[in-house]
């Protein structure tokens, strides 16, 4: 059996995350957010930074 | 029978055992810092290797319940990509499939750059702002480089004066790091050459490690840029070169590093060369 890295998105749809295709957009050279397209949705992971480190990262929220 | 499948589950995990006497004291371990046993029920002197420690790995040994490395100092990084922060003032692109050629009259770039990776950032056209790998120079005004994402697409680029972080942060390990050692950076610099700041800022856990307006640059050559080591007086509270009022309480062990281009004319290079450690 396949091993599938599954995240659950806050409308909880169970994403195959590591199959979908990512795409990035960035800020300051540092990436902003995280974004797949999922059964027609898209679903977008945003990172909060400070002095480069990364602060946070929110889930998988739709959009 | 059971000292001996002790042994032979210590060697299904890396480790050596060579000679018992009541407490384990001649273990030998190879693999990963983050794998090592756990050194509190062992002796000193006990060592090990440690794969990722240092360019080469590291010899390590028990002190106290704790592993410490060997050697007093090592040099966790040398990878020699390079990165270049491009201002994008007055520069055009054109993007068919994952070649991006730019058009910027005399960009001040050269050959040598080449492989590099280069940030632009997009203002017309479907580009979208990103690192793109392998820059490659075609002339005093010309530049290729390739994007993550196939596109055809044209227009122009958006102009770049805000700070912007290289990709290449560094985070020491969890467990290396006691009272009394320091860790340090260092790297290359290049900028354009131009009249106008490139201003390099170098950040530990989140702290900037030196006054604002230091590391610039204004020469086309290139140079080394390091601040002060960053000393631990306990396993969590480090100082920096910039005297405050209390010690700085590290979150996460790591190290940045960032641009700001005064004019968006020019553009900023930058390789990671080495981030120390050197233990107490």
């Amino acid at each position: 059996m396949q091993n599938k890295n599954i995240v659950v998105a806050d409308d909880g749809k169970e994403l195959p995350i590591d199959s979908l295709a990512h795409s990035y957009t960035y800020s300051g050279g540092l990436i902003a957010t995280d974004s797949v397209v999922y059964e027609g949705n898209t679903y977008r992971k945003t990172y909060t930074w400070s002095g480069g480190s990364l602060q946070s990262e929110t889930g998988w929220v739709k959009q | 029978m059971i000292l001996g499948k002790f042994i032979k589950l210590l060697n299904q995990c890396g480790l050596k055992l060579s000679g018992t006497a009541g407490t384990i004291q001649s273990l030998y371990y190879v693999g990963t810092w983050a794998s090592r046993p756990d050194a509190s029920e062992l002796a000193d002197g006990v060592t090990g290797f440690a794969s990722d420690i240092g360019i080469v790995g590291s010899d390590i040994v028990v002190k106290s319940g704790v592993w410490r490395t060997k050697n007093a100092s090592n040099n966790m990084f040398a990878s020699m990509q390079m990165y270049i922060v491009f201002g994008g003032g007055s520069a055009t692109y054109s993007q068919s499939g994952t070649t991006v050629t730019v058009t910027q009259t005399s960009h001040g770039m050269t050959a040598e750059q080449n492989g590099g990776k280069i940030y632009l950032v997009q203002s017309t056209g479907t580009f979208v702002t990103e690192w793109c790998t392998g820059f490659t120079y075609v002339d005093a005004n010309t530049f290729t480089c390739t994007s993550a994402t196939s596109r055809t697409t044209s227009g122009n680029l958006g102009t770049n004066t805000s700070e912007t972080f290289f990709p290449c942060s560094y985070q020491y390990p969890s467990g290396l790091i006691a009272a009394g050692d320091s860790v340090s950076i260092i790297g290359v610099t290049r900028a354009k050459n131009s009249a106008n700041n490139k201003t390099y800022k170098q950040y530990y856990s989140g702290s900037l490690l030196s006054a604002s307006g230091t590391n610039v640059t204004t020469a086309n050559s290139y140079g080394n840029i390091g601040p002060a080591a960053q000393t631990y007086m306990t396993s969590s509270k480090f100082f920096t070169s910039t005297v405050g009022t209390s010690l700085v309480t590290d979150s996460d062990r790591t190290y940045t590093v960032s641009v700001t281009l005064a004019n968006s004319a020019d553009w900023g290079l930058y390789i990671p060369n080495a981030y120390s450690y050197s233990r107490r």
